[in-house]
């Protein structure tokens, strides 16, 4: 097997910030997103209940 | 008499205002996102050569597999748009892409990390699955400023549709890349090839709910997505 995807714990290249790094912008890309489409829904839903009837009185 | 209503009434294609944009669907697919983040960063082995750096694997691609996922379903729908012209799939179409280009974002984002680590470098030009990923990139943001600038409904699915159309078409380039260019810093596919998987047990099983894990997020970014859509065309009709 090639040792590129073995699991043996030989001294592996010191590369632990690189990896929290990506997985903490990963999670802040998709929270972002959710945020957006959040914020988007409820814009739209008060421009929605701003031009019904009632709130025109 | 009465008064004419202050409100136009919804086309045929708009259906009511979705009660709620977030479903349980989202919630599962959150759910399964956290799932997937403990167990590649408590329950996977680090690996030998690359050391932790190698679990961004379980992000990376993942995520361009769910970015192929979303931006083949632009494709399909923009096809059944041109040949139906069923609203319904147009919004669809917009939903895949703007879902397609955050995970090709999260693709172009922990790339070069990964790169700069393993390989010493942030980018290369010459490597053909970078670059024509870059491509992709810049046809799915095309796609969404396309939607953006042109007012006429009609115009604006039909323009963008062909260019979702054209923007799918970089897919099995940017897969085949590796196998197509010679120079190249990717590796050959250790999973999606032809014959057994070369990852040891539990790498690979990672690997797999971590792609189940990020294919139902894009689904369900997607769906969400569809009813914001709605919203936003319930409200342009309500303030037209």
């Amino acid at each position: 097997m090639s040792p590129l995807v073995s699991t043996a714990q030989a001294s592996p290249v010191a590369s632990w910030g690189t990896y929290h790094v990506a997985y903490a912008l990963v999670a802040a890309i998709y929270l972002w997103y959710t945020l957006w489409l959040w914020t988007r829904a409820r814009r739209y839903r008060r421009a929605i209940d701003s031009a019904k009837p009632s709130s025109r009185r | 008499m009465t008064a004419a209503p202050p409100v136009a009434a919804p086309s045929a294609a708009t259906p009511a205002a979705p009660r709620a944009v977030f479903d349980w669907f989202f919630a599962l697919a959150g759910l399964g996102v956290v799932a997937i983040y403990v167990r590649a960063i408590y329950f996977t082995p680090i690996e030998a050569t690359q050391g932790a750096a190698q679990k961004i694997y379980y992000l990376h691609v993942p995520a361009a597999l769910a970015a192929y996922i979303a931006v083949s379903l632009t494709a399909l729908m923009s096809i059944v748009y041109l040949w139906l012209h069923d609203e319904r799939a147009d919004r669809l179409a917009d939903a895949s892409a703007e879902v397609g280009l955050v995970f090709l974002t999260v693709v172009l984002a922990t790339g070069p990390l990964w790169g700069h680590k393993i390989w010493g470098a942030w980018w290369a030009w010459w490597d053909m699955r970078l670059t024509l990923t870059l491509f992709l990139w810049f046809v799915v943001a095309a796609y969404l400023v396309v939607r953006g600038a042109v007012e006429d409904a009609a115009m604006r699915a039909r323009f963008s549709a062909v260019l979702g159309i054209l923007g799918a078409l970089l897919i099995p380039f940017i897969h085949l890349s590796v196998y197509l260019f010679q120079a190249r810093l990717h590796p050959m596919p250790i999973v999606l090839k032809p014959g057994e998987p070369s990852l040891p047990g539990e790498m690979l099983t990672t690997f797999l709910l971590a792609f189940l894990a990020f294919a139902v997020l894009c689904l369900a970014f997607i769906g969400v997505r569809y009813r914001v859509g709605v919203l936003r065309d319930l409200a342009a009709e309500a303030i037209a």
